[in-house]
């Protein structure tokens, strides 16, 4: 197991380097830089300037090669948004809050959705299955989250005065935003939880388990669930990076000063080392999402094999 | 065991006869049955929009800004006097066109790939895992930014991207689906039985993995007409006039206070596109599920 | 001035949250309950505040002149504090920290700042500024020309690269080649005069304009340029350096940045406020943090005035009206490609906008129809001449077309309409309203498409121009018809070179006779409308909500009947600084409390 996850790390630090290398051209070949100027294009020497003192003017791959080089230091450099702060400070500054509600948010939305879903299943076409699948997943997964948000606000901020409408600092603000941000999870939660537990319920060797007098709680632990949570994993699993890093719609409607605003706005203004350093943030998630899920599929399914999967 | 084993529908070898038993297991599908209707009936609302509403989609009347319902427009009108009914109806098309042409682009692209990775493993498969990963670390708003830039706009282009960028979901699942499956006794016993590969794939292994697969689509959906709204603002989307339920959403959001229909009916529409589509596709499933009730 | 983003409420569009303020939204003003202002049991009249300046009647105690202000920091970046070290980085509350040579009143004139006085010589080819004596730095040296002499130079130093050095190109002597490395610095034409209170600044040929320019002279300290090499010791609080009335005591630019009052000020004008606090918000909605009381002002849209309407505590509040930068928004073409290159396509267009309908109902109150560049109201502004060639004519314009070749729009080739999303501008419904203004009365069918902000600058900015037709506007640097008119100079953005119109603006720099200038700019700007390499659509008014307990006359009606503190705004340029005061808070208006000021 060790040798393994070994191998996948270093297999993840190889696809990172060339995610990187992708993104440095990807960057550099979009129009516009960052420090171009509106009304006035900025004066020629005072561009030739700039672009030296962060180094933009030399070639590309030399670039690259200093941004590696300063990284392994443990230097991401300095965000063009914000030149007084430096991309570390930012993301120390901007995560934590992120974090928190997402946290909270996969533990409400991922275990309320599993729940949900396996009720739903168990109790198939009966009116509970009808409740479940149809106003809350299906609510939950065609409503956008930054109108939920509005409702939210607009019925328990404005008309009820019970909770903030937005702003950090209080435990309060935590309640509406991850209530917005839970209901699009828990629903998909819920109808892929349903889904693939009936996919099961019905197989043969569950009947087999029936007819032979185990228990329905027995089966249900111990056939149903595995054998559900393969395709889950598979779906769920990926969304868990996506929540951690933050909705920007979320954090602007209820003003919370966490990371997703800047995935963004790095990108819209050109912020070139931000980008860097919030790429790599989403690759390190992704890359370790995607290693504990595969060995969450041995713990899950017997039949399973590491070694990458195959034969 | 032999007397539960009676009240299942018996599976026979020709296609042709699954096909029919599970059309009629579809049709038993009340709920399924009314949702397949309408959903049919949203996507000839949709292909026939500029037969059915009222006004075109960018007819502007700058006096009658965010009026409410009148005998002229039925369901008011958004800021530039647009009536919100046809530019619905029209959105319908929009919005169905890029949310089902883009998954089935990426389904077309990724379930193949999936499957050929489980199937040959080795350095084939690691390769499919290593792009998965690439593809998604990558920001997509940098890649629609540079299109954008080199290739202009428009829904077409649109639907090429999202479907793109959409293949990975499709591959992760099919290839998991088809791991998960391939070990099965039934798939073991067909290749002993010497049954081509292809066969396999097609006839036995496919029907059983498409139940997860069919609620993936579905739920990518509205996911698709969200991520066509919020691309929208790059200029790598919908671009203005055209009506398209998710932009729609976007654009009337900061109107809300004043006209609640102008953002309220794309939601309702895309609602209700949703539910139908989830509920047939449920129906869909369980119908191909040849061990359902 | 150009993109003053910090003082423009710039967000993507769904980054809106308006809703929020539903009638009656007695839930949300809950909220800042603990916070409420109170109704002061002391007045502050007669009371000294703490620069010494004895408050007014009816104003707040000293302890409540403070006055706070909300800073949208998207697309921002912040750098520095002052002028002369960056533009367009400069973090907000910047230039707060000296006096420039000259300052603008509320009628947009010229009056003494730190020079008491200024001519221009007998060969008109310098002007010389007399500083007045005794304003002190707070590190105890005083103000002299010397400090003045030292900024300019470094502005113009290649090293430093500044992001303005258009400005003074051209202008002062030597400037251009001391930007570009050929001399150095101490080379350009600004230097001591007779004695250390007087500045000479030589120019390139005779400026009229150069009062008006020189509203851009916050200079920083020379003593303190030469210690830290740079001007931005401004932004930590144990190296700001002060001549002004205010001095830095807090800088964290993802939040605030406060000013306490600079006790060393020994300057001719005193404020009477002497805390100013700037919020620094990442987007969202400004409406609901001004009725809360978070901050004391804000510029609203036509959507927040629809707002504000229903609610019982806004509804009432006065709307003042400023043309602040004077903006034109525009659609402009790239007149050197087909079908553009027809000036009956041109003028075809021109005449098919119907102006009133679009202003009245996507803008209103805040924007009055364009026919020319310039505001009326701006120097040397007119509006009469232009008006016929460029007025709503549908008749007039399908002719045009037809004589162009395109009847009823028949063969009218596809052409795209480039935008980026502006909330403040309204754009997208304005070039929604535009195409299809343009469907109906020709028959042409004008594509739309949206670029995000940075990809359409890049592409209008490049050498040729990228963008065939594109809606966008300008704001103006200083307040002379030179600066705004220049931008449709041979070799601008615009990729329009007028011999005829260059000319023009070459005599109007150069000729000091106020009416000769005023003929030579009608002469200029009735070309530039009637050659129409744009489509003039509207001037913005920027609209502002200030809590009734901001009181002034810097609020009251200048003599174009524009209220509220008019451009550049609450600063050292502007001698607004001396006339708002926080007045009692009669009304009860939610006041929060802030922390650090004073």
């Amino acid at each position: 197991m060790i040798a393994y996850l070994a191998q996948r790390f270093l297999t993840l630090l190889l696809v990172m380097l060339v995610t990187t290398m992708l993104i440095f051209g990807l960057m550099h070949a979009v129009p516009g830089g960052p420090f171009d100027q509106t009304q006035q294009p900025l004066p020629g020497p005072a561009m030739a300037n700039i672009m030296h003192k962060y180094g933009l003017d030399e070639p590309i791959w030399r670039q690259y090669l200093n941004w590696l080089w300063a990284l392994l230091h443990g230097d991401f450099g300095i965000p063009f948004e914000q030149p007084t702060m430096s991309v570390t400070g930012l993301i120390a500054k901007a995560w934590p809050i992120t974090l928190i509600v997402g946290g909270i948010t996969i533990a409400i939305s991922y275990l309320g959705g599993l729940a949900m879903g396996l009720l739903a299943a168990l109790k198939h076409n009966t009116w509970i299955d009808w409740v479940l699948t149809s106003a809350v997943s299906t609510a939950g997964v065609a409503l956008p989250n930054y109108v939920v948000g509005f409702l939210l606000i607009s019925v328990f901020s404005v008309k009820l005065g019970w909770l903030p409408a937005g702003g950090w600092g209080q435990p309060e603000d935590l309640i509406l935003p991850v209530i917005a941000f839970s209901l699009y999870p828990m629903a998909l939660m819920a109808r892929f939880t349903r889904a693939s537990t009936l996919e099961v319920t019905y197989a043969d060797y569950v009947r087999m388990g029936r007819a032979r007098g185990l228990s329905e709680r027995r089966i249900t632990l111990r056939y149903i669930l595995r054998t559900a949570l393969i395709p889950l994993i598979t779906i769920m699993g990926p969304n868990i990076p996506n929540i951690l890093t933050g909705s920007i719609f979320i954090e602007a409607t209820f003003a919370l000063p966490g990371l997703g605003s800047y995935f963004t706005t790095a990108s819209l203004h050109r912020d070139y080392p931000l980008i860097l350093a919030l790429v790599l943030i989403v690759a390190v998630l992704w890359g370790t999402c995607y290693i504990l899920s595969d060995v969450a599929y041995t713990l899950v399914d017997p039949r399973v094999r590491l070694e990458g999967l195959s034969r | 065991m032999t007397s539960t084993m009676e009240e299942t529908v018996t599976v026979r070898r020709s296609s042709s006869s699954f096909w029919h038993a599970a059309w009629y297991r579809y049709k038993r599908n009340k709920l399924a049955l009314v949702s397949g209707v309408i959903a049919v009936l949203i996507l000839i609302v949709a292909a026939l929009a500029s037969l059915i509403a009222p006004y075109g989609y960018a007819t502007q009347d700058l006096t009658q800004s965010l009026a409410g319902p009148s005998l002229h427009h039925l369901l008011g009108t958004d800021q530039l006097g647009r009536d919100l009914l046809s530019r619905a109806i029209y959105g319908a098309r929009t919005s169905m066109a890029i949310a089902i042409g883009a998954p089935l682009l990426g389904a077309i692209i990724g379930i193949p790939i999936g499957i050929v990775a489980g199937w040959f493993g080795g350095i084939t498969d690691w390769i499919t895992l290593r792009l998965f990963e690439v593809f998604t670390m990558v920001p997509q708003i940098l890649m629609a930014l540079l299109l954008i830039a080199l290739f202009g706009g428009g829904v077409l282009k649109l639907i090429l991207f999202l479907g793109v960028t959409a293949w990975v979901g499709f591959g992760r699942l099919a290839r998991a689906q088809y791991l998960a499956l391939r070990d099965r006794d039934f798939v073991i016993a067909a290749k002993a039985m010497g049954v081509p590969t292809w066969r396999i794939i097609f006839v036995h292994v496919l029907p059983s993995a498409v139940g997860p697969m069919i609620v993936f689509f579905v739920q990518a959906i509205p996911a698709t007409i969200f991520a066509a709204a919020g691309f929208s603002f790059l200029g790598l989307g919908v671009q203005d006039p055209l009506a398209d339920w998710g932009k729609m959403i976007n654009d009337g959001e900061q109107y809300l206070s004043v006209s609640l229909m102008v953002a309220l009916l794309p939601i309702i529409c895309i609602a209700l596109a949703t539910l139908t589509f989830s509920f047939t596709g449920d129906g869909l499933r369980d119908a191909l599920d040849p061990t359902s009730r | 001035m150009s993109d003053k983003e910090s003082e423009r409420l710039r967000r993507l569009p769904y980054l809106t949250r308006r809703g929020f303020m539903l009638a009656g939204g007695a839930g949300a003003l809950g909220l800042a309950a603990a916070c409420n202002g109170t109704h002061a049991t002391v007045s502050g009249a007669g009371q000294k505040n703490a620069l010494g300046l004895k408050l007014p009647s009816g104003a707040a105690p000293a302890s409540e002149q403070y006055y706070v202000q909300a800073f949208d920091s998207t697309g921002a970046s912040y750098k520095a504090m002052d002028f002369y070290e960056t533009v367009y980085s400069r973090a907000p509350l910047a230039d707060q920290f000296n006096i420039p040579l000259v300052r603008l009143n509320q009628d947009y004139s010229i009056v003494p700042g730190a020079a008491k006085g200024w001519e221009q010589s007998a060969d008109k080819n310098s002007w010389t500024f007399h500083l007045r004596p005794g304003i002190m730095w707070s590190d105890g040296k005083e103000l002299t020309a010397a400090d003045f002499v030292e900024t300019l130079r470094y502005s113009a130093d290649s090293k430093h690269a500044w992001d303005f050095s258009w400005f003074w190109s051209g202008v002062i002597k030597n400037y251009t080649e001391a930007v570009a490395g050929k001399v150095p610095a101490n080379q350009i034409g600004v230097k001591q005069g007779s004695d250390k209170y007087s500045l000479v600044i030589e120019t390139e040929g005779p400026v009229a304009y150069i009062p008006s320019a020189c509203l851009y002279t916050t200079p920083l300290s020379a003593a303190a340029l030469n210690k830290h090499g740079s001007g931005t010791y401004n932004i930590n609080p144990s190296t700001c350096v002060s001549c002004g009335p205010y001095i830095l005591t807090k800088f964290d630019p993802t939040a605030t940045v406060v000013l306490g009052p600079n006790k060393k000020y020994s300057g001719p004008f005193k404020p009477p406020i002497d805390g100013l606090v700037g919020k620094i918000y990442a987007g969202g909605d400004m409406l609901p943090r001004f009725q809360t009381g978070e901050i004391d002002t804000i510029s609203v849209t036509p959507l927040d005035l629809k707002i504000a309407a229903k609610n019982s505590r806004t509804k009432n509040l006065h709307l003042y009206k400023n043309p602040n930068d004077f903006e034109i928004w525009y659609a402009f073409f790239d007149v050197t490609k087909k079908p553009w290159s027809d000036l009956k396509v041109r003028q075809a267009l021109a005449h098919s906008i119907d102006r009133d309908t679009l202003v009245k109902s996507l803008l209103a109150p805040l924007a009055t129809p364009a026919y020319g560049y310039l505001t009326p109201g701006y120097p040397f502004a007119v509006e009469d001449p232009l008006k016929p060639l460029t007025n709503y004519d549908p008749n007039k314009a399908k002719s045009l077309l037809a004589e162009a070749g395109y009847p009823d729009g028949k063969g009218f080739p596809n052409v795209t309409f480039n935008w980026w999303a502006n909330a403040v501008s309204n754009t997208e419904s304005v070039v929604q309203a535009l195409t299809q203004n343009w469907k109906k009365v020709l028959g042409i069918d004008i594509k739309l498409q949206e670029l995000d902000k940075t990809t359409f600058y890049a592409k209008m900015n490049k050498k040729p121009t990228e963008i065939g037709m594109g809606f966008v506007s300008y704001g103006m640097d200083y307040f002379d018809a030179s600066n705004m008119l220049s931008v449709y100079k041979g070799g601008g953005r615009h990729n329009w070179n007028n011999a005829q119109y260059d000319a023009l603006l070459a005599k109007g720099a150069a000729e000091s006779d106020n009416s000769k200038r005023q003929e030579i700019y009608t002469e200029a700007q009735t070309l530039l409308t009637q050659q129409a390499p744009a489509l003039f659509v509207f001037h913005l008014l920027y609209g502002y909500y200030y809590a009734p307990y901001i009181k002034g006359s810097a609020l009251s009606k200048n003599k174009d009947g524009y209220d509220g503190i008019q451009w550049p705004g609450f600063g050292a340029t502007s001698n607004s600084l001396q006339q708002l005061y926080v007045a009692d808070n009669e009304s009860s208006w939610p006041r929060q409390k802030q922390t650090g000021v004073v």
